[in-house]
């Protein structure tokens, strides 16, 4: 695996004072740093830090306007993504960036240059030899893949392991070291598949250099051998990981501590009728005989792998999903043809976590979209005031800190923490929120975005709805929970009233697998 | 906490990997062997059933002058479908194709020997028709990826200018026949079996097939597709690509022109009517999405088929004409609905 | 004239109403007689000559007729080329008549429904309109008013029956034909298809008609179905019937691609060039047996030439008796054996638009006035 050669002292990646504007914008002010072999490089740094600017470079899509870009000693320009590939320089992208019509191999071959090794001389595919050749890398990274499956099919963490195997195969074989830039690669994984992600970062350490960005500081700390973090397009920071902790990494990134206030916890009255009974409610192959009791102002966090039922769960509970049998309740009285209009009219939300399919217009301004299905004041019957509608709107962009602060720009062009704060917004909107489902509200968000998120979070409980809440981490679900509800292939095998119980995660776990 | 987090998950990671990510494995095996020949199967499943109905209705139907009369009729739509399925594979639509076998259909029937007199101009009648057509999809291609103007917008123009040319060429006269009977007869000659014409719209499709097979251009085809984003981002030459596949569709519906033209043994501006209305729906019947992406030429072919078969075995079972159109209509309908109902479950939104 | 149908009788007595309700309202500008008293100077006049399309022979002859009595009367001629489009003949035919002159308007209509906007535009621009082949029945000229000079045609079961009559004959009266009429709800195709119809029930009974497949005018839909036809009865087929030339070329093209050309007769309408060429080169053994013989260039100068008099004053046409409003004009038959007789018209247009001008639009051969529309299809011929 260790190919000693000339060239092996010089650092992997080096960028010497590295600049880029977009019009009077300064995304990039001067960014220097060295990636060495063998180095788990974390980056960290709020939306809009200018990560995404940096990776941009590093893959060739922009061309920094100054600065200079080593790799393995050489002095290298990039004109496109090619040029990038061919130095060596693999990215695994936080939107997943595969064909899902292609095969895993084709995948895998699509970015390189055209060649025998890779299966495609003169324009042509050799099936037999892409088919192996890609094997071949899938084995690198211990995957047991068949290099001919449609990636339509695969798993989202099979697909990553695709990406990963494109990333590192742009180099194999060749001199130097590859450098494989992970793009929020665990924002859009469950638990156990982040745990596969982990080791494979490990696996690439023994050939190559990674680059890991992510918002979660606790991924970042267990993986990373050095941290870089950034704010307002420059490096802030360069720690070696054994000398910080989450706290100082948070207040780097966003110039302040963290105020996120520990969350008080609500106790049940007994005696009142739970806002949302779900009674024995079952879904055949999916989940059976589950019931819970949620109050007012209480958040039930339900936890559990995928494929444990819970998504289907909080789907049935927003009339988005059937169910089999079984029965769902508000305030004390079964609702029958459950259906989204009828719980929308209900007062119940969903926060979803495809966000960009399911939970927003994307061509629509922010603020039709925070008037879509609760337009409150702002309409008089079926016509909506303008006017009432941006006033409202505005209010919540300030309330939330909704970056920019222009309700008129389409949903679309926002950055995603910023998207989530306005679908939450819809939701919180409905004066008569009596039930708010969120499926992973936190994914793919900055820390200072997910604080704000959290921080609504609790102001819907205050109003008196009640929340259910399927979290990313564990952490979460056991910070923001006051009930937590742990499921595993359909059926509820744990049950914690936090007001009483003080489970570990490791208590969770071994409940859920 | 940061300490519990690690220990547990090591211990974790070992029972997900047996249960999390083997269990999507095989079930992935599983689909994807349908997904791959289920509707192909449905569609030619379809198509059984029909001529078994036929032959049972008429047993002319089932004989080798009536085979070789369905594929005559079917090559000129497949050879078009061709084209048009390599549009829609990258999301794209070209309805420029009647307004391009117009032009080339004049252009070659003047360029020939005919009835107006004029020069017979020999292979030149048959390669200026075809540029003719090549560079009214390289128009196509050029507007569509450098103005950025919807495919649908610039074909249909493209459609009208193409037929204006033809009126041009066509001027007052009176109309042209070819007057060489090798010409005329060339595309229903029946050679090892079945006509001409079939013969070279199904190397079409074979080559056409294993182009997209076996090519980095069709490979990167269905990629753009998928997703020209994402193609774009892996430094694919997209554009390049587009226009490309334009080119091809203007240059096989210019051959179009001239086999119609030599079919009916002389033309009009009026020669392409129609075709478009007959393609589309047999390419979209054989599977290729409108979205772009997935489908191919084979299932074109099966489409154009079926579509065929349809009609020539209701003339045959002697339905009425007064309700031909309906009852093809709604034996369509179901056609597709059957053909489509393996994919119904891909509707939905995938986690 | 003899058919005394309900619908008919209804139509006069509303005739009737509407000319009684046109007195009482508005006596003066009736009394006063626009054309009557004032007619149009030459000077002032435009010919406009509106076709479907360019490209069709029979549409191109409508043009060469209205630029030869354009010549002869030395009046400018517009030509609109609706390009099968009931909009653009519309619009094309306003802009025009907002120019200022006097148009008097020879139109081929795109669809029927086309009539009744065309004849009130012309009509409020104080031009003259005829219109040829296709208006709605209850389109009557005699209730708009002079402006709308005359509804002309040729007799489409007349055709029918005289090219049904020159198959039937060709293949010894008996055995199997297939028909392919146009646009299956066109009035033309229909009344040519009735006469078919007509002339197998009362005058050969061992002629049998095996199928009948509308072809919309198309030669190549008319290739598909006679290929179609061609693999269902095979040599039954002794005889084939097209309602026009254009798809007559289509289903030869099929039978001679099936190696029949020489076994099975044609018959058509309308003696385009492409199938005088067949007739005179004995095509297929003289497949061709017969064809009607009416001429766009003579249509169309008869409808220009009768709006022309109208506006200069020549005649009146609320003084026209009924079938000089809404007329036929005869359609002759030709077998191989008379071709020559008709084609010397061809060869003289110029020459048989001064006879036209010297005769009046109602008695000219070959095509002189025969009967007063409008034509009715006898049910059990539908």
């Amino acid at each position: 695996m260790t190919k000693e050669t000339a060239q092996a002292t010089a650092p992997t990646l080096r960028l010497t004072d590295i600049r880029k504007s977009f019009g009077p914008v300064h995304a990039l002010k001067s960014i220097s740093l060295e990636i060495n072999r063998g180095e788990v490089i974390g980056l960290i740094g709020e939306n809009g830090a200018g990560k995404s600017t940096l990776l941009k470079i590093l893959t060739g899509i922009y061309q920094p306007d100054a600065g200079k870009i080593e790799v393995n000693g050489k002095s290298v320009k990039f004109r496109g993504p090619r040029d990038s590939s061919a130095a060596g320089i693999g990215v695994v992208h936080q939107e997943q960036s595969l064909f899902t019509n292609l095969s895993v191999a084709e995948n895998i071959a699509i970015s390189s240059g055209t060649g025998h090794r890779t299966g495609t001389r003169f324009g042509f595919y050799n099936w037999g030899q892409l088919n192996r050749s890609a094997a071949e890398t899938l084995n690198i990274i211990g995957s047991k893949l068949n290099p001919k499956t449609r990636v339509g099919d695969l798993s989202f963490v099979d697909r990553q392991m695709v990406e990963i195997a494109r990333a590192i195969r742009v180099d194999a074989g060749k001199d130097g070291s590859p450098l494989v830039i992970l793009d929020e690669p665990t924002s859009l994984l469950e638990r156990g598949e982040t745990e596969v992600l982990e080791r494979e970062i490990r696996k690439l350490k023994a050939f190559g250099s990674v680059i890991f960005v992510s918002h979660r500081l606790d991924e970042i700390i267990r993986n990373c051998d050095r941290i870089l973090v950034m704010r307002n397009g420059e490096l802030v920071a360069d720690r070696v990981t054994s000398t910080v902790t989450e706290d100082e990494l948070f207040k780097l990134m966003v110039g302040h501590a963290s105020h996120a206030s520990k969350k008080s916890r609500t106790s049940i009255d007994s005696s009142a009728t739970p806002v949302l009974e779900v009674s024995r409610l079952s879904l055949k192959g999916k989940y059976s005989d589950i019931s819970i009791a949620a109050h007012a102002g209480r958040i039930t966090a339900i936890v559990g792998t995928s494929g444990s039922g819970r998504e289907e769960l909080s789907r049935a509970i927003f009339g988005a999903e059937k169910f089999d049998s079984g029965s769902i309740a508000l305030n004390g009285s079964k609702v029958r043809g459950w259906r989204i209009p009828k719980a929308v009219s209900k007062g119940v939300g969903y926060v979803p976590s495809e966000r960009k399919v399911e939970g927003m217009v994307g061509g629509y301004s922010a603020a039709e979209n925070i008037v879509l299905t609760h337009p409150g004041k702002a309409a008089v019957g079926p016509i909506v005031l303008p006017w009432k509608r941006n006033k409202i709107a505005q209010e919540w962009f300030t309330t939330l800190d909704v970056r920019p602060n222009d309700i008129a720009l389409e949903l679309d062009r926002f950055s995603g923490g910023n998207q989530q704060k306005v679908v939450m917004a819809k939701w919180l909107n409905d004066p008569n929120l009596r039930v708010l489902v969120l499926d992973h509200p936190l994914r793919g968000l900055d820390p200072g975005a997910a604080e704000t998120v959290n921080e609504q979070i609790k102001k819907a409980c205050d109003k008196g709805a009640a929340v259910i809440l399927l979290a990313d981490t564990l952490e979460e679900a056991l910070e923001m929970g006051d009930e937590i509800l742990v499921m595993r292939d359909g059926a509820v095998t744990g049950h914690y009233d936090m007001n009483v119980d003080n489970p570990s995660t490791l208590d969770l776990l071994e409940r859920m697998v | 906490m940061m300490t519990t987090t690690s220990s547990s998950g090591t211990a974790a990671s070992v029972t997900i990997d047996t249960g999390e990510i083997l269990t999507p494995n095989s079930s992935a095996k599983r689909r994807n062997i349908f997904a791959g020949i289920g509707e192909p199967v449905a569609l030619i499943g379809a198509l059984v059933v029909l001529i078994a109905i036929f032959s049972a209705l008429n047993p002319r139907f089932a004989t080798l002058t009536n085979l070789q009369n369905v594929l005559n009729q079917a090559s000129l739509p497949i050879i078009i479908g061709v084209g048009a399925t390599l549009v829609i594979l990258i999301g794209s639509i070209d309805l420029s194709v009647e307004g391009v076998m117009a032009a080339s259909g004049v252009a070659f029937v003047l360029m020939s020997a005919n009835s107006r007199g004029g020069q017979d101009m020999g292979i030149a009648a048959f390669i200026v028709p075809v540029v003719l057509g090549t560079v009214l999809g390289a128009l196509n291609g050029l507007i569509y990826t450098l103005l950025k103007v919807p495919s649908f917008i610039v074909t249909l123009g493209m459609w009208f200018i193409g037929f204006g040319i033809a009126t041009i060429l066509y001027g007052t006269d009176a109309y042209p026949e070819l007057t060489d009977d090798n010409l005329t007869n060339w595309a229903a000659k029946i050679n090892l079996g079945l006509p001409n014409v079939f013969w070279l719209a199904a190397a079409l499709v074979v080559v056409s097939a294993l182009v997209i097979r076996f090519t980095r251009f069709g490979r990167a085809a269905l990629a753009i597709g998928n997703n020209e984003d994402i193609a774009r981002a892996n430094g694919m030459p997209v554009r390049k690509h587009k226009v490309t596949i334009f080119i091809i569709a203007g240059a096989l519906s210019g051959v179009a022109g001239i086999l119609a033209t030599m079919q009916m043994g002389g033309t009009s501006n009026h020669i392409g009517e129609g075709y478009l209305f007959l393609t589309l729906p047999a390419v979209v019947i054989g599977g290729t999405s409108l979205a772009g992406g997935k489908g191919g030429v084979l299932r074109t072919f099966l489409g154009v088929i079926l579509l065929t078969v349809l009609n020539n075995g209701l003339v045959l079972a002697g339905v009425s004409p007064n309700y031909q159109s309906a009852l093809s209509g709604a034996i369509l309908v179901v056609a597709i609905v059957a053909a489509a109902w393996s994919q119904r479950g891909r509707l939905r939104i995938a986690k | 004239m003899s058919l005394g149908t309900k619908a008919k009788r209804f139509g006069a007595v509303a005739a009737l109403a509407t000319a009684a309700a046109l007195a009482l309202s508005g006596c003066t500008s009736t009394a006063g007689g626009t054309t009557a008293a004032q007619p149009l100077k030459k000077e002032d006049l435009v010919f406009v000559c509106s076709v479907i399309n360019t490209t069709n022979p029979y549409f191109a002859a409508n043009i060469e007729g209205c630029q030869t009595l354009g010549k002869k009367l030395g009046i400018p001629v517009e030509v609109v080329d609706s390009n099968g489009s009931s909009q653009t003949e519309i619009s094309k035919i306003q802009a025009i008549l907002a120019k200022g002159k006097k148009a008097v308007v020879f139109v081929n209509t795109v669809a029927s429904s086309d009539a009744p906007t065309i004849v009130n535009a012309v009509k409020a621009a104080g031009g003259f309109v005829t219109i040829w082949w296709n208006k709605p029945d209850n389109l009557d000229p005699a209730k708009v008013g002079n402006n709308f000079v005359a509804f002309q045609k040729h007799s489409g079961i007349d055709s029918g029956k005289c090219t049904t009559e020159a198959l039937s004959k060709a293949i010894g009266e008996k055995g199997g034909i297939i028909a392919l009429p146009g646009v299956q709800d066109s009035t033309t195709s229909a009344t040519r298809v009735a006469g078919l119809k007509e002339a197998l029930a009362t005058q050969f009974p061992n002629v049998k008609l095996l199928d009948v497949r509308p072809s919309n005018w198309d030669p190549q839909l008319a290739y598909k179905n006679s290929k179609d036809l061609i693999a269902k009865y095979g040599d039954q087929i002794k005889g084939v019937w097209t309602a026009d030339d254009g798809m007559q070329i289509g289903a030869m093209q099929a039978f001679k691609e099936a190696g029949l050309l020489n076994k099975v007769k044609f018959v058509s309408d309308g003696l385009y060039p492409p199938t005088v060429d067949a007739m005179k080169a004995h095509e297929g053994n003289d497949a061709i047996v017969g064809e009607t013989f009416h001429r766009g260039y003579m249509a169309s100068a008869i409808g220009l030439y009768t709006a022309y008099l109208a506006a200069i004053g020549k005649i009146d046409p609320s003084k026209l008796p009924h079938e000089k409003r809404d007329s036929m004009f005869k359609i002759s038959c030709v077998t191989p054996g008379n071709l020559d007789e008709y084609l010397k018209w061809d060869n003289n247009v110029a020459g048989w638009v001064d006879t036209l001008i010297e005769k009046g639009p109602w008695d000219t051969e070959p095509v002189p006035l025969v009967a007063g529309g409008p034509e009715v299809i006898k049910p059990e011929y539908k």
